[in-house]
């Protein structure tokens, strides 16, 4: 999993320096937003994939950091904390940080946590509905024909 | 321990080298001790295949499954080269024209390479190449790196056995690969993505071919034939793959001649008075063993087999042993390469097949490539390069979020096409493998030093496989290329060659050909550090193991 270790000096003691502890429904909120539900399949938040991440962000430091500094900044951008905003509003956000400065706090979160979430996300059966794939590569394969 | 004694030869390394010896030697009523510095892989248990979150994992990493390996000079990389970056559509091209040259980094897994019982073979894509015989003599034809002492002539029956014992699938080749018997299992169906390869390489002079692959089409020995599930490379939990540990480690064990230790790494070898390897040390479950070693057979590797020999240094030999050539360590080839991915409409089911199931060999003469020494090939990629489940797509190849994504997302799954180009490398003095002047191991072993630099030689050989496969996708109906890596800007290498040099001349060279070293008779090396020449992007392990057979039988007869 791609992990912040490797983040710019200027933007990691920025991390190090901060004392943000992750908003989780605000976190879960920015994860539905990357990851909605559809027709095919659940959101990224339905399938415990906010958990997830947290669990494995506990385990480094800085990623809890960021994350805490990420969902401070999405809760600065409205009126009110990010999960309560309009849905309009809430992927307005994130289309703005998708395309911001990736060495700046919401760029490098959107841009790690999209990556994590995915990764998650598409750990769970339930979200490759309408995919052509099983499952899991064995024990079926996928022998031919693969027309 | 209770090992010293009754063995008649030791093997270090348990990958295709170490295997094959093995098993000859032991089907021949040897008893063989192999040292393997990583641990045994249990299929069901360490291949992530079965569980739904597989696409996370990659091969496993077990404790003692990666040596610790540094780097020094890797070269530098001039911006007149920019359009050879690594890049893909979510990070973007790198900015063009930077100022200055700057340095060429290691990729996080430099060196790839698996520590273990089977060795890298444990998570190869499992080609099985012989060499081109015309490209045995770059010194005498092209004025470039160094002959083979020996002639495809030389290891054709040994190709023969190998691919027999393996089960390889494929076709026959002309004569620039000519077989002696017509043994192989019937050649893979192309998936997908290979169809479409073959038919735009048909239109622009590229001709394609079923590839030859250590992957039974056929069921053979008790293992079932492939199911193609596109994962090899995250290793075979249902043994079709003709990996060497259920193949040559597997026949060698069936003998009872066959001991092998796991988490044993050599950190010394001693050399008598009278010339002759005498015995060596191991570190195994925290303590270090000496071993009695009446024969030592080297097959750890190019970069760990130069290591060894350069760590054994001692008063009399002050530049390491077998190295009377001060040939040890040098001539390192790393593995050329480049892919480019796009994805094509129309296209479906390209993570179903086999990986690298079709290859070109058009420019695969050393002579092909305009204004260059040494040949290439390109290979179907896609599954290989892991585009085979929707995390990789969405990380590589697919941008953005929300419904859209999603949307975006399931349209393009399955329709993702790739090439992969290898090329050969000409030896040069500035990549060598040599011992870290100040780092070490756990054990005290210094840490093998890679050093690597490309030459204009290898930058013109990447820009031709760059600019080939780039119009071989265009062909193809690929609109918009969105991802692209090769090892120009970082060291990437699977296959590494030449540092324990075969030859006829002990002066040039650390081994005879038949793989014994020069300066000492009971000390034998099988694995690809005795390559004089990379090849032009074939696969090394069937070559290595054909020698391997060759040298136990040089052994065995004398």
């Amino acid at each position: 999993m791609l992990l912040p270790e490797a983040l710019p000096s200027a933007l990691s003691a920025q991390v190090i320096a901060a004392d943000a502890v992750p908003d989780t429904e605000t976190l879960a909120a920015f994860l539905d937003v990357l990851l909605p539900a559809d027709a095919q399949s659940p959101a990224a938040s339905q399938l415990g994939v906010t958990e997830e991440l947290l669990d494995i962000a506990s385990q480094s430091g800085l990623y809890l950091k960021l994350i805490g500094l990420g969902t401070q900044w999405l809760n600065s951008t409205g009126r009110g904390p990010f999960h309560g905003l309009p849905e309009v509003d809430r992927n307005r956000v994130v289309a703005w940080m998708s395309m911001s400065d990736l060495n700046q706090i919401p760029g490098r979160f959107y841009v790690l946590l999209r990556y994590s979430a995915i990764e998650l996300y598409f750990s769970h059966p339930e979200s490759i509905a309408g995919f052509a794939l099983n499952p899991a590569p064995q024990p079926a394969g996928y022998p031919p024909p693969w027309g | 321990m209770g090992l010293e004694g009754g063995f008649d030869a030791v093997i270090v390394g348990a990958g295709p080298g170490g295997a094959a010896t093995a098993w000859r030697l032991c089907a021949n009523g040897l008893k063989v001790l192999m040292l393997e510095a990583g641990p045994r892989f249990d299929p069901n248990r360490d291949y992530p295949l079965t569980n739904p979150d597989w696409e996370r994992r990659g091969f496993p990493n077990l404790p003692g499954s990666r040596g610790e390996i540094s780097y020094g000079d890797l070269g530098e990389l001039s911006p007149e080269h920019d359009d050879l970056a690594s890049w893909n559509i979510l990070t973007g091209k790198p900015t063009r024209g930077a100022a200055g040259n700057r340095p060429r980094l290691s990729a996080p897994e430099g060196y790839g390479h698996v520590q273990g019982v089977g060795g890298t073979s444990l998570h190869f894509v499992g080609e099985a190449h012989r060499l081109n015989r015309r490209n045995m003599r770059l010194a005498t034809d092209f004025g470039a790196g160094a002959d083979w002492p020996i002639g495809y002539d030389d290891i054709e029956p040994h190709y023969s056995e190998c691919e027999a014992i393996i089960g390889v699938a494929g076709v026959s080749g002309d004569d620039r690969r000519w077989r002696s018997r017509d043994h192989l299992q019937p050649p893979h169906p192309l998936s997908p993505p290979s169809l479409r390869l073959k038919a735009a390489g048909a239109r622009i002079g590229m001709t394609w071919h079923p590839n030859d692959r250590a992957a039974l089409s056929r069921p053979l020995n008790d293992r079932p034939a492939c199911n193609y599930c596109g994962n090899c490379f995250r290793g075979c939990p249902i043994g079709d793959k003709g990996s060497c540990d259920v193949t040559f480690i597997r026949m060698a064990e069936a003998t009872g001649n066959l001991q092998i230790e796991t988490g044993a790494q050599v950190t010394r070898i001693d050399v008598a008075a009278t010339g002759r390897v005498e015995s060596l040390i191991y570190a195994q479950g925290g303590r270090m063993h000496r071993q009695q070693t009446p024969l030592l057979v080297l097959a750890a590797g190019a970069v760990q087999t130069p290591r060894l020999l350069l760590a054994s240094a001692s008063r009399e030999f002050p530049d390491g042993i077998a190295n009377g050539s001060r040939q040890v360590g040098r001539n390192f080839m790393e593995t050329l390469h480049w892919t480019s991915t796009g994805l094509l409409d129309g296209l479906r089911n390209s993570h179903m097949g086999l990986p690298a199931d079709a290859i070109s060999w058009t420019w695969n003469d050393a002579d092909a490539i305009p204004g260059a020494i040494g040949g290439c090939r390109f290979a179907s990629a896609t599954q290989e390069i892991g585009l085979v489940g929707p995390i990789a797509y969405a990380t590589r190849l697919i941008g953005g979020f929300g419904a859209a994504f999603k949307r975006d997302l399931r349209a393009a799954f399955g329709t993702a096409i790739s090439v992969g180009a290898i090329g050969e490398t000409i030896p040069d003095r500035r990549s060598f493998v040599d011992l870290h002047p100040e780092r070490v191991d756990t054990h005290g072993v210094a840490l093998p030093r890679i050093n690597s630099v490309l030459t204009d030689n290898s930058l013109k050989i990447l820009r031709f496989m760059a600019e080939k496969s780039r119009h071989l996708l265009r062909e193809a109906g690929v609109r918009e290329i969105r991802e692209e890596f090769g090892n120009w800007d970082q060291f990437s290498s699977p296959h590494v060659f030449g540092t324990c040099r075969m030859g006829r001349d002990s002066d040039v060279s650390v081994v005879a050909p038949n793989g014994r070293t020069h300066d000492i008779a009971n000390l034998y090396i099988a694995d690809a550090s005795t390559f004089p020449s990379s090849g032009g992007g074939e696969a090394p392990s069937l070559t290595i193991q054909a020698l391997a057979l060759r040298l136990a039988d040089a052994i065995l007869h004398g």
